[in-house]
């Protein structure tokens, strides 16, 4: 369950969105480092579905900044990383391709046997109840005391519907068995692709994302245990969650503000009669140093300064 | 004529502007504080309100961005008074109190500080942070002021409970100072006044309470 999957995960960079086509890569980000990007995979065939959606998720640049600092995730050039696939040998080629094959066998197989075990455990049930009918149709039969008509009868009529199912599951099940087509592979549409192409270089990486001026703020609540999304949905840059998003509500409506970048007090208002509306904190806050007095970002993610902010009442 | 006489008559300013007036405060931060003063005397019922000033820091702007810490260049009021009843409680303390059985009314007033803005103003996180950097120091301060004042107002009838009722109380001071250190109950917090100065203003202040840091909502 708990899958390792090898370090720096590649993050493909696609026409300047940030994508993770693994869902190795995703569950691992989620489970050890509280990253959940979004999920922006819909059906090709009906786009407009769009409440429950799966690969690829989509990483904010701040996360992806946030993995690259931290040597979990490196940036490829998807574009360029594809390149390869023109000159894949024929050779190579088909070898995929019979991979795949397998794979879908595989997968095929196990599916069979999974019925297979559900249709004996139905079988199993059935036969008990018929046992049990009988029991029951001969205690009736066994009491004389009752000798109306109306109460025995309904058992051996019970027990004949119940042989009489047993007996067509009894002789399907062996047909169906033998009649099993010669497993027809599924056919199995791999999300990354790294075991044709080789996985990159790391001379091949892009450099870290360039993140908006909020990242010290992002970054400082992401070190606290927060997890962090989008907040374009409750009109802030970040909802910040005290654990896992589909465990907790979300804390804080997130807006970060330079050190001394003038805030309109009527915005801090707004947010904080939004976030009181919506069972929240306003949260507020931002680095005490410029991008100009350090020489990374890091510095000035330990001299974010935060404060929290909730109507009084009053 | 009576009527066009009538017409130029000025109508009587306002008991806040004759108490502005009356007291003096012309620079603008100062008559700010005064109306949320008034505001938060005769609305809110508090009483034994002290106010304080942070002084501006000169210089021109250049000094001020090499020195995160240094205060901004605009004096920032602070007014701290005692409400009649508690403005905030952190949710675990609550739960802590509801747990223990003691109820808001058996505790000590505490003394809660305030902050008088105005809509236009400048402000930053440079302001928030110098409020907040000055807070202890104001805090030990009306500290002083109020054991000067009355001596005795602060022991709460410790005399009037039963034993029983004592030691829950006593505990639950422990572990405030407890949860003070460690932040478990929340970290310092004051509150932002906003008074509404645009078409003349109506008198309307509006209270948010801010805490340093990530202090969690009180209802979630």
């Amino acid at each position: 369950m708990d899958f390792q999957p090898d370090l720096p995960i590649p993050i493909s960079y696609v026409s300047g969105r940030y994508l993770l086509f693994s869902i190795d890569a995703v569950t691992y980000l989620r489970r050890e480092h509280n990253i959940c990007g979004v999920l922006i995979g819909t059906l090709p065939q009906i786009p407009q579905q769009n409440v429950f959606l799966g690969l690829p998720l989509e990483l904010m640049p701040e996360e992806a900044r946030l993995l690259v600092d931290k040597g979990v995730a490196c940036i490829v050039d998807e574009a360029k990383a594809h390149d390869g696939m023109n000159t894949l040998l024929e050779e190579d080629r088909r070898r995929y391709l019979r991979d795949l094959e397998s794979q879908g066998l595989h997968v095929s197989r196990i599916q069979l046997d999974r019925k297979e075990r559900n249709r004996e455990q139905t079988l199993k049930k059935l036969e008990e109840k018929k046992a049990k009918a009988k029991a029951k149709a001969s205690a009736a039969a066994e009491a004389p005391t009752v000798p109306e008509e109306g109460t025995s009868t309904p058992s051996p009529k019970n027990a004949a519907i119940v042989d009489l199912f047993n007996a067509e599951e009894r002789s399907s099940s062996p047909s169906a068995s033998m009649s099993t087509p010669p497993q027809a592979a599924t056919a199995i549409t791999p999300a990354t692709s790294y075991p044709p192409l080789s996985t990159p270089s790391p001379s091949s990486y892009l450099s870290a994302p360039a993140v908006p001026s909020s990242y010290p703020l992002f970054a400082h609540l992401h070190s606290k245990g927060y997890f962090l999304s989008p907040g374009l949905r409750f009109g802030c840059q970040y909802v910040a969650y005290p654990g896992d998003p589909l465990r907790f509500h979300s804390h804080f409506l997130v807006v970060s503000y330079d050190w001394d970048q003038q805030i309109d007090l009527m915005d801090l208002v707004v947010g904080g009669r939004l976030g009181t509306g919506v069972k929240k904190g306003f949260l507020i806050g931002g680095p005490q140093k410029g991008i100009d007095s350090v020489d990374s970002e890091a510095d000035r993610v330990d001299t974010v300064r935060a404060f929290s902010l909730e109507w009084a009442g009053m | 004529m009576a009527g066009t006489q009538k017409a130029t008559n000025r109508p009587h300013a306002s008991a806040i502007t004759e108490h502005i007036t009356e007291k003096g405060y012309e620079s603008p931060h100062l008559a700010r504080s005064a109306q949320v003063q008034h505001n938060l005397e005769h609305q809110h019922l508090w009483t034994s309100i002290v106010g304080e000033v942070i002084p501006g820091q000169a210089g021109d702007s250049n000094t001020l961005e090499k020195d995160p810490h240094q205060p901004p260049q605009e004096p920032i009021p602070l007014l701290s008074g005692y409400p009649p009843h508690r403005v905030y409680t952190h949710p675990d303390e609550q739960l802590y109190m509801l747990e223990n059985g003691i109820r808001e009314d058996d505790l000590e007033p505490q003394r809660m500080f305030v902050v008088p803005t105005t809509q236009g103003q400048p402000w930053t996180l440079r302001h928030m942070a110098a409020v907040f950097d000055r807070l202890p120091e104001f805090k030990r301060k009306a500290e002083e002021h109020d054991r000067s004042v009355n001596p005795t107002s602060m022991q709460p009838g410790a005399s009037g409970l039963d034993p029983q009722k004592a030691e829950k109380l006593a505990q639950y001071y422990d572990k405030k100072e407890k949860a003070r250190l460690t932040k478990e109950w929340g970290s310092q917090s004051l509150l932002l006044a906003m008074v509404d100065k645009g078409m003349g203003g109506d008198g309307t202040v509006a209270y948010y309470v801010v805490h340093e840091g990530e202090v969690k909502p009180r209802q979630n």
